[in-house]
């Protein structure tokens, strides 16, 4: 099956599983990470899997295998998340808030996809400043992590710009901002991204 | 809450990587696994021994 396509049915199953917790009354995961940066990327950056933050994980694990997701368990298998035995796709959730709790949620987007079903997703600024973050952790910024915030700034329109900036601050501890990004960019336009 | 239709949203990317003629060397992008914890380790660890099972190739090239 296509990238594409399989990444399309998975987050098709994701909200399949969102409609399910959230007629249950749970909470709603949200997408972040690599399954977050491969929608904005529309399938430019794939991930192996799906990370979602929720308050708590079993709700949309069991939500998950409901829908076809197994579950990892026994000896030398991940004591976390589930997984798609046809489309090579897992799940993992990690709990607690979106960003600890320093994302605005007001800006995080709903996603419809299929009829009548809908997933939550990190808003990608709050995206970008992660990135920005992993990038300047180390002494030298790690250059796949600088690829992939220029690569979502250069792509995702409508971005808010002092609400980016001001994460990127906030995340980073003010080593960078957007003018940090921005740099990169144009430091690295010669270099495909 | 901002809501976008999937379908609508990934051909407008799609449109916009066209218009800045960026073409994608995954290898730029890729995350060298340093900061993964275990269970992520074993959750890509098991997608990629599913695929091989499967005789089929893994969708993603990871580093764990």
């Amino acid at each position: 099956m296509a990238d594409y396509e399989s990444f399309k049915e998975a987050l098709s199953l994701l909200a399949e599983a969102v409609a399910k917790v959230r007629s249950d009354g749970e909470v709603e995961p949200i997408l972040v990470g690599g399954g977050a940066v491969e929608f904005y990327t529309a399938g430019g950056i794939i991930s192996g899997d799906l990370d979602l933050v929720a308050p708590e994980a079993e709700p949309i694990e069991e939500a998950l295998i409901s829908v076809g997701f197994d579950r990892s368990t026994g000896p030398g298998k991940p004591r976390r998340g589930v997984v798609h035995p046809r489309l090579g796709m897992g799940v993992e959730v990690v709990s607690g808030a979106l960003m600890d709790g320093n994302a605005d949620r007001t800006r995080i987007k709903v996603i419809n996809i299929g009829h009548d079903r809908s997933f939550k997703i990190i808003p990608p600024e709050d995206l970008i400043a992660d990135r920005v973050a992993q990038a300047v952790s180390t002494e030298v910024p790690d250059q796949r992590m600088v690829a992939q915030a220029v690569l979502l700034y250069r792509l995702v329109l409508g971005l808010d710009e002092d609400y980016l900036d001001k994460r990127i601050r906030f995340e980073t501890g003010d080593d960078a901002d957007l003018s940090t990004v921005k740099m990169w960019a144009e430091d690295n336009a010669d270099h495909g991204f | 809450m901002q809501t976008m239709d999937f379908d609508g949203y990934q051909e407008q990317l799609a449109r916009r990587k066209l218009e800045l003629g960026i073409v994608i060397d995954p290898e730029l992008y890729r995350n060298d696994g340093s900061r993964r914890t275990e269970s992520k380790r074993a959750l890509l660890q098991e997608l990629a021994d599913n695929a091989a099972a499967q005789g089929r190739p893994v969708r993603f090239k990871a580093n764990y």
